[in-house]
């Protein structure tokens, strides 16, 4: 009889991740960020087929076509769809590569800041004692250094000598980027993580003789991730900004590969964007759009599974 | 009032946390550049000119030798002392600006100054008003709208905003001849007050824009979080005025999350508003650090580098003395 | 002409959603009305509405007449008005009802200055003498102190006497003494008795406890669920209940003293000897606080079979006492023995640590919120302790089949339904949470259960339903159970032995009816006296019989 009953239990309506995206939907910051960010995606996605389809290379140049008799770059025209830059190169093509460059620098990035502060926070607030004084020594150490000069010196530096870089200069703005993101994580996992331990499943669980390792895996992580990841949709678009701040300050992605914040540096060096405003307005608008579309997201993230989130630390 | 406990260990971690930062800096420059002596040599320095500063820089004596000179006493270096244990703390001496690093960024210190703090103190009044007001009209086209204005503020990234500020107020101004607003250079404030003023109102308009967005968004988000607890409830049952409730009993507890942001915020400010300063020509610390970054010249890029985690060990310090002074639950 | 009359009040969430259902009462001048009900059942709710305080989400309609007033028509300005002037309003929690950053004396003045003018002198005045009024002793020193200052009682006087200080003409205390030990809730009654017979003023007192008010209601009304079930005078609701709802009440409030069913225990299974703690560990040379003795020379012992209750009041050691012995803190110096094995005593690092009997020690929680992991299913949650034991009596896990018989049959157990499986515990009610708590300690083959304010949290019914579960577990199963309570009452319906605490020492100890009939020292002797409602008659076996109708 038993097992008959067992077998007609009836199953929840919708599993919890159903209803989870149901109200991600509902909410409509999350609505307009899931849409721009889609946007994104698939631009980034694009790049390689836009190329071919119009025949024009990233880093190709044409000067005779692209250029006026003055040297000023052509708009929008059918072979030129977003217009020229100064050197006649073609804006949509590189905009969209700088679009992939921008996401394939910050999601690697912020992703593995997110597991080395999650990480760290983990060990410090769950052990507590000398060890969570080291973590935390750690962690403000890692936060009082200046982002953007200890950033360029390292990046600088990486330049320098004869031989060109020495390591391939994405990685280390990759590197360079997760090292001055972690902080952050770690902070927030470990104060989340010192609230969780005065909580009572958590003792049951110890009385229960669970092992730490599997207190944490089981019990502390699964209700610590839905609040880092959150942070991790907030501090993703600051990556991007942090990247393409990097490549504008001319130690980011080098030329002549197309970054958002490099092809912004041109314009500004050039200072041609007084008499040709697109090719300022493209990569900016896109620069200005990924971002907005992740702020809107991970606001909307905010509002569905953690409305406590602000700054809490 | 102050629980002096506390206080000491507070003081006691800021300074191992300055200590460390000091070490790692130091040596962040025996790992990072391989020549230095010729990167700090003015350029076409001779080989004898390259040695000499080799040896004036003690480069050749063992890395603990060199750990002492830094943090405690070393041998001058063309009349200008070094190790960081003097006062005023010697922070080496740049071969590329020959003068000791100290004295740049103290020279600099003002210009720096000025932008961080003069865009702070107007970007916390907007906050603040912005963020009450959206927190008392929730929901409302007000709410919607300045929400609208931050979410722009927040994604606007600060060379970009630099960039269109100098295009809109001040070439578009300028073609019709309107000259309200220069496009960079700094004037200092004893030369004349009003110069002063209008040479900083466009780099102020840039960091405020970058950073009244967050502020805006935690006070808001923070004041609804606290009109919702108990005692909120308690000060409408005694039949106070609303804008008593808001202003006496929600705002200061509200402030707690944006005291925090604000120790991370001015921070980074302080510690060199560096693309604003490089846009607007303005001759500060942070200018100084990047220059020196991209010429290689290691003193002063540690020396600023120390220079902005002292900023921020001191503006944390200063919040969390606040915090403990104003906001304290606890008796 | 009565001072409050309320008609066909209905509020709403939303147009599915109907919390409070026309309901009619009124209140007269200077007399006490008690509103009982468990949680859901609106009560707060219908006062907040009286009020105008309640959340702007939600829809009132009905009639609300105030001293003549239609307080129903009011506009935002009028509502302030009255409010705190001539309706004074007492909550629940003090501590997140006074402003966390604002000294008390200042929060009382404003209380005042939101209706009156007056000078600072005379305005210092007045702040002492409601707060000596109270019963704070040493006002002036302890003007300038912020809540966090003070003890739970402590604030709750605070809250009172911002209430009355303008003299309302009614008060409306919602739940003011849930949330306080027994001895504070009965001054904190006593208390509110006298400033409403020195005032003058009409009193409405909520509580999820009928037998909380009645010593002090002239009148009662009973809600649930968002209904008025019965109203009357408080000698006839209490003689002659018309609704069932209401007897259920009754009898969940004064529980059955079953001395005839006590087991004779003779084989001990805990010995607590001369165990002693304080806080804070001594080692931190500039910490100025003195370490506090937190138990003091704690001998006892628990048998096979036996429900211990210990009984104490915030500060007597109960919770840490309660800790030690499941092993979650250990003694600073004397022993704990297990099954004759030692437990916990110098020389060993953890409690606990390699006895054989490690798990049979569990304990049950006082918050049913915090007890669950709010992200896991019940089916799993109950899962892990099984898989454990199964790992130690068999050496290998359960099958996914022999996984699910078992879940059902610890469902069963505490009387719940197998649908529950797929549940998140946001999902369960507050009893329904603490029998799964129950049912995971289950899982562990206790012997020992410790129960640590396990019914505080909960509802009268839940709480009258829950120990009678604790009382047929150990009927079938022989297991013994530290029952630790601030409520002597509870404790004395549920256990076969009580000790009382008080201070970290152990004062007294015997059988309830020893304790009640016969109790040797003067803080038992408080603990008793604190008990309400021991006014209405009672038969032979200490039994409140309320006749049927």
């Amino acid at each position: 009889m038993s097992q008959q009953l067992l077998s007609e239990l009836p199953e929840l309506a919708t599993s919890s991740s159903r209803i989870f995206w149901c109200r991600l939907w509902r909410d409509k910051s999350a609505r307009h960020g899931l849409i721009i960010v889609s946007l994104i995606t698939l631009a980034a996605l694009s790049a390689s087929l836009v190329a071919y389809l119009l025949g024009h290379g990233e880093t190709e140049q044409f000067r005779d076509i692209a250029l006026s008799d003055m040297g000023i770059p052509i708009g929008p025209t059918a072979a030129f769809p977003f217009g020229a830059d100064d050197n006649g190169r073609d804006v949509l093509v590189r905009t969209l590569y700088g679009v992939r460059v921008s996401l394939l620098v910050a999601v690697p990035a912020t992703t593995l800041a997110m597991l080395i502060g999650l990480f760290v926070g983990l060990i410090g607030g769950y052990q507590g004692g000398k060890i969570d004084a080291v973590c935390q020594q750690l962690i403000n150490l890692v936060l009082s250094f200046p982002f953007v000069v200890t950033a360029l010196s390292l990046l600088a530096l990486n330049q320098g000598g004869e031989n060109g870089p020495h390591v391939s200069p994405s990685l280390v703005v990759i590197f360079v980027i997760t090292f001055f993101s972690w902080g952050y994580f770690a902070r927030l996992s470990r104060g989340l993580v010192l609230d969780l331990r005065q909580q009572d499943f958590i003792h049951a669980a110890k009385l229960m003789g669970v092992p730490s390792w599997r207190i944490l895996l089981r019990d502390v992580i699964p209700a610590v991730l839905p609040t880092i990841g959150v942070f991790w949709a907030i501090q993703l678009p600051a990556n991007i900004v942090a990247e393409a701040t990097l490549s504008f300050l001319g130690v980011g992605i080098p030329a002549p590969n197309a970054s958002l914040g490099n092809m912004i540096a041109d314009v500004q060096r050039s200072a041609m964007y007084q008499v040709q405003p697109w090719f300022l307005a493209t990569p900016a608008l896109t620069l200005f759009f990924i971002v907005l579309g992740f702020n809107y997201l991970s606001s909307g993230l905010r509002n569905v599974l953690d409305p406590h989130l602000e700054y809490r630390q | 009032m102050m629980n002096f406990a506390l206080l000491f260990k507070t003081l006691l971690r800021t300074f191992l946390t300055l200590f460390l930062v000091l070490l790692v800096a130091f040596f962040m420059t025996r790992v990072a550049y391989q020549d230095p002596a010729v990167m700090l040599a003015p350029r076409n320095a001779t080989p004898e000119a390259i040695e000499a500063i080799a040896k004036a820089l003690h480069l050749n004596a063992p890395w603990y030798t060199q750990l002492q000179y830094f943090l405690f006493r070393g041998p001058d270096i063309q009349g200008a002392a070094v190790g960081l244990m003097n006062w005023p703390p010697a922070l080496g001496y740049s071969f590329r600006f020959q003068a000791p690093v100290t004295q740049l960024i103290l020279e600099k210190i003002p210009v720096t100054l000025s932008l961080a703090l003069g865009a702070f103190v107007i970007w916390s009044a907007l906050a603040l008003v912005t963020g009450v007001l959206a927190a008392r009209f929730k929901e409302s086209f007000v709410d919607k709208f300045l929400g609208l204005l931050s979410s722009i503020s927040l994604s606007l990234p600060t060379f970009l905003s630099g960039m269109l500020i100098l295009f809109f107020l001040y070439y578009h101004l300028s073609l019709l001849n309107i000259n309200w607003f220069p496009s960079g250079g700094y004037v200092t404030f004893e030369e004349s007050p009003w110069q002063w003023f209008r040479h900083l109102w466009l780099p102020w308009l840039t960091l405020i824009l970058a950073e009244v967005g967050i502020f805006q968004r935690v006070l808001r988000s923070s004041m609804l979080e606290v009109l919702h607890k108990d005692y909120i409830r308690t000060a409408r049952a005694k039949g106070l005025p609303e804008w008593r409730v808001y202003f006496d009993h929600a705002l200061k507890p509200a402030l707690s999350p944006v005291l925090m942001l604000t120790g991370l915020e001015l921070a980074a400010v302080m510690g060199g508003a560096i693309v604003t300063e490089k846009m607007f020509g303005l001759d500060g610390v942070g200018r100084l650090a990047i220059d020196a970054a991209l010429e290689g010249d290691f003193p002063v890029v540690i020396g600023t580098t120390i220079f902005a985690a002292c900023a921020f060990i001191f503006c944390n310090l200063l919040t969390d003395i606040i915090h403990h002074l104003f906001l304290r639950t606890e008796a | 002409m009565a001072l409050l009359t309320v008609r066909n009040l209905t509020i709403s969430l939303n147009p599915g959603n109907t919390l409070v259902r026309a309901i009619d009462f009124h209140v007269e001048p200077s007399e006490t009305l008690a509103i009982v009900g468990e949680s859901g059942s609106g009560k707060s709710l219908s006062l907040l509405a009286v009020l105008g305080l309640l959340p702007a989400e939600m829809q009132v309609q009905g009639e609300i007449v105030f001293n003549g007033m239609a307080l129903h028509d009011f506009n935002a300005h009028q509502k302030r008005q009255i409010r705190g002037a001539q309706i004074g309003y007492i909550s629940q929690d003090p501590l997140s009802n006074l402003h966390p950053l604002k000294s008390v004396g200042r929060q009382i003045e404003e209380a005042i200055l939101a209706h009156q003018r007056v000078g600072r002198k005379a305005l210092r005045h007045r702040v002492l003498a409601l707060l000596e009024d109270v019963g704070i002793r040493d006002a002036a020193r302890r003007y300038h102190d912020k809540p966090a200052k003070f003890s739970g009682g402590m604030r709750q006087r605070v809250m009172i006497a911002i209430a009355i200080a303008l003299n309302p003409a009614l008060i409306i205390a919602d739940e003011p003494t849930t949330a306080l030990d027994a001895t504070v809730q009965a001054s904190i009654i006593k208390l509110l008795q006298r400033l409403q017979k020195q005032h003058g003023c009409a009193l409405v007192f909520i509580s999820h406890n009928l037998r909380v008010v009645a010593d002090i209601a002239d009148r009662v009304v009973v809600m649930r669920h968002g209904n008025i079930v019965e109203q009357g005078e408080k000698q006839t609701l209490f003689h002659h209940p018309q609704q069932q709802y209401t007897r259920t009440l009754l009898q969940a409030g004064w529980h059955q003293h079953e001395s005839s069913q006590r087991p004779v225990l003779t084989t001990p299974l805990l010995t607590v000897e001369a165990v002693s703690r304080s806080y804070p560990l001594p080692g931190y040379f500039w910490s100025r606080k003195r370490p506090t003795q937190v138990l003091n020379d704690i001998s006892f012992t628990l048998h096979r079979g036996e429900i211990l209750g210990l009984v104490g009041e915030s500060g007597s050691g109960k919770t840490t006492l309660g800790k030690m012995i499941v092993g979650l803190d250990s003694p600073q110096s004397g022993t704990i023995d297990l099954a004759a094995k030692p437990w916990a005593g110098p020389g060993i690092s953890r409690p606990g640590h390699q006895h054989p009997l490690r798990h049979a020690v569990q304990m049950v929680f006082q918050d049913p919120y915090s007890s669950l992991n709010p992200r896991r299913k019940v089916g799993d949650i109950l899962a892990e302790p099984l898989q454990i034991t199964a790992r130690r009596e068999q050496g290998k896990l359960l099958s996914a089949s022999e996984l699910q018989q078992a879940v059902f049959t610890l469902l069963t157990r505490v009387e719940l339904s197998p649908e529950l499986i797929n549940r998140y515990p946001s999902q369960l009610s507050g009893g329904q949470r603490q029998r799964v708590v129950i049912a995971r300690t289950l899982g562990m083959k206790p012997q020992i259960i410790v129960a640590d304010e396990a019914v505080s949290a909960l509802d009268i019914t839940t709480q009258h339903r829950i120990i009678q579960l604790f009382s047929r577990l150990r009927a079938e199963t022989g297991l013994s159970i530290l029952f630790i309570s601030h409520d002597m009452d509870v404790v004395a319906a549920l256990c076969d032995r009580i000790l009382v605490l008080e201070a970290g020492r152990i004062i007294e100890q015997g059988s309830p009816e020893q304790i009640f009939q016969r109790p040797q020292q003067a803080w038992t002797r408080r603990l008793l006296e604190a008990i309400p409602g021991t006014q209405l008659p009672f038969n032979e076996g200490g039994n409140y019989e309320p006749a049927i109708a």
